[in-house]
């Protein structure tokens, strides 16, 4: 056997048996999907089950019209930058030392009251 | 009885003798402040309740908080004799004095009691007044000072002008020092009306006070001029059209309730920040309003008061000197719970012009501001200083100069927001960046030029013009043309004159950022004694 057929060879038997393997892990997957089935949120089937089968026409165009105008708010928000959370926290705070320590200092103030007393 | 007994009975006598010395101390002193409450006595009390007004006590009790209030020196009396004085000499002579508390913030507090000789004010008087007001500066707390007052005490001389002089100059140390605030509950008259024009802020209340130097009697000697007490000095016409009083109350109710909401954004004195409350309204707060309020056709108005409203926390601004100058506006307000003082142009009324009031009302308020520690942020919209032979002749120049020099001197934060029009010397002094203004911004209407589009074009092509075969074309075109190049922010903003160019709605939050930037500034001034502030 000639050195290209052997290549060919082991190259078939490969892809063949990655495949295979992909193909067994699928199962496994179907298995333990079926097995272990992932339950609906509570959220969610509420929802189905209050959804009334027959909706009235007017209230399809009330829920549409909601819906675009949060859409419309949506993409405001999205259009503008976002606004940093802790905007403003500083001024809570009150004045920090910087804004104390080079003020003038207060002229002690001699009452005429106190001058009359000396 | 043995001698025990004895013992016994005789201390038990002797008991009951210190005891009743004792009781009959305490009844003395009891009459005595039963009689000080009574004032000028019942008969008084009740003719002034007929005139609307209250007595001195019942206001002071009515403007503190419950039970604070602590008199002093309400035993004083005068020692004066000439013209029969010597037959009255009342306790406390006509004003009561002390120190209580506003919403848990201490002031000293004095009253003129007009039930007492009328409220004149004597010796005593000014000697009682000097005590309380020493005692504020050096507890750094405001002081409140209730007027009401027939005037000098003529029967004491010179005593009396003496004890005047003593106050007037303890208004002028205190100024800039702790809050002053005159409350005209009655007349106010001669060199009396001194002492509240001197203080921050002068409260009338209507239709019960008045204030003037000379009354419509001697108006009427002097200058033939027949005129009544309420059109020469009441409350309106001080509030509107001389700007001595900064707050009219509608009744003295009204008026205890004006005093209190003023104080709650001043500080007790210039060594502390303004107070403070916990913010009630959204920092980031963007008022979709803003973008669409200011006209971009130049010449329509709007409210700037509305612009305010959109940008301070909700419900917070409060203005003072409403009707005088109303083409000025000034207030207080906050940001985030931190007060700040509001100073803007009004387009609505004159299209925001600046005249001689205009000046004195921004002038004035920038200086307490920045002598307060409160920040200032201006609103500027104006096309530019009021034209007109009475404005150049009343002193517009020296009367401008005051807003140049307010905004120049002062060390507080201070930011700008030009709104729209910006025109030449009145865009320099409503705070702009050239004023060392901390950080300024401006809308996208903003026009920062020197004079109108329509005015420039007028000077600048007026041979051209006149020349044209279509001068209405031609004009139209240049002007177009003048705006496109002049007439917007961008041009000041490619020089650093301008900080930021905002979107208006965003105006809130970035001035939240900036005054938290701002929040502990510190700048320094050449030394000297003070400026010559042209006055």
């Amino acid at each position: 056997m000639s050195d290209l057929l052997r290549g060919l060879n082991v190259s078939v038997w490969s892809f063949g048996l990655t495949f295979v393997a992909i193909g067994l892990l699928v199962l496994v997957i179907i298995a333990v999907d079926r097995l272990f089935p992932v339950k609906p949120e509570k959220g969610e089937g509420e929802e189905t089950v209050s959804e009334p089968a027959g909706e009235l026409a007017g209230e399809e165009s009330d829920d549409a019209e909601v819906a675009a105008a949060i859409a419309a708010a949506l993409y405001r928000l999205q259009e503008e930058e976002p606004m940093y959370e802790e905007l403003g926290s500083a001024l809570l705070s009150g004045p920090g030392p910087w804004w104390s320590v080079r003020r003038y200092p207060q002229q002690p103030m001699r009452v005429a009251s106190e001058q009359r007393r000396d | 009885m043995d001698s025990t007994e004895r013992e016994e009975l005789k201390n038990n006598a002797k008991a009951d003798e210190k005891a009743d010395g004792h009781q009959k101390l305490l009844d003395e002193l009891k009459q005595k402040r039963e009689t000080l409450q009574l004032g000028g006595g019942p008969d008084r009390i009740k003719a002034q309740h007929d005139k609307g007004k209250l007595t001195a006590r019942e206001r002071i009790h009515r403007l503190l908080d419950e039970g604070s209030f602590q008199e002093i020196d309400a035993y004083m009396v005068h020692r004066h004799s000439d013209f029969g004085m010597d037959k009255s000499r009342p306790l406390g002579d006509g004003l009561v004095a002390g120190f209580g508390k506003i919403n848990g913030r201490r002031v000293c507090i004095y009253a003129q009691d007009f039930t007492v000789l009328g409220g004149s004010f004597g010796e005593v008087a000014g000697q009682k007044v000097a005590m309380v007001m020493d005692m504020a500066m050096k507890a750094g707390v405001p002081v409140i000072g209730l007027n009401d007052s027939g005037g000098a005490r003529i029967q004491e001389g010179v005593y009396s002008l003496a004890a005047y002089g003593e106050l007037f100059w303890r208004n002028s140390q205190a100024s800039g020092v702790v809050p002053q605030i005159s409350v005209i509950l009655g007349p106010c008259a001669g060199g009396a009306v001194y002492s509240p024009a001197l203080t921050d802020f002068v409260i009338m209340t209507k239709d019960i006070s008045n204030m003037f130097i000379t009354g419509p009697e001697v108006i009427k000697t002097v200058t033939g001029e027949e005129v009544d007490f309420e059109t020469l000095g009441g409350a309106m016409t001080h509030s509107s059209r001389s700007g001595v009083a900064h707050l009219v109350g509608e009744n003295e109710d009204h008026t205890m309730e004006l005093i209190r909401k003023l104080l709650s954004y001043l500080p007790s004195n210039n060594a502390e920040p303004p107070p403070a409350i916990p913010p009630t309204d959204d920092p980031a707060r963007m008022d979709a309003l803003l973008d669409t309020l200011v006209p971009t056709d130049p010449n329509l108005p709007y409210d700037m008061k509305d612009v305010i409203h959109a940008i301070v926390d909700r419900d917070s601004f409060f203005e003072v000197q409403a009707n005088f100058a109303p083409n000025a506006v000034v207030g207080f307000a906050r940001l985030h719970g931190q007060v700040v003082g509001i100073s803007a142009n009004q387009p609505a009324y004159l299209a925001g012009v600046i005249d001689i009031d205009a000046s004195d009302k921004i002038a004035r308020f920038v200086r307490f501001c920045d002598a307060f520690n409160i920040p200032i942020i201006s609103f500027s919209d104006t096309p530019g200083f009021m034209p007109g032979v009475a404005q150049e002749h009343g002193g517009i120049i020296r009367h401008g100069a005051k807003i140049v020099y307010a905004y120049s001197e002062a060390t507080v934060p201070m930011l700008t927001v030009v709104t729209r029009k910006g025109y030449g010397g009145a865009y320099i002094v409503m705070g702009s960046k050239h004023l060392h203004t901390d950080l300024v911004f401006a809308w996208p209407t903003a026009e920062i030029a020197v004079m109108g589009a329509e005015g420039a074009v007028n000077i600048l092509y007026r041979k051209e013009l006149a020349a044209h075969p279509d001068p209405q074309g031609e004009r139209a075109r240049l002007v177009a043309e003048f705006r496109e190049k002049f007439s917007n922010p961008y041009r000041a903003a490619a020089s650093g004159f301008v900080d930021d160019v905002l979107i208006p709605s965003e105006t809130r939050p970035r001035l939240i950022a900036a005054l938290e930037l701002m929040r502990d500034k510190q700048t320094t001034r050449p030394p000297r004694k003070h400026g010559t502030m042209p006055l």
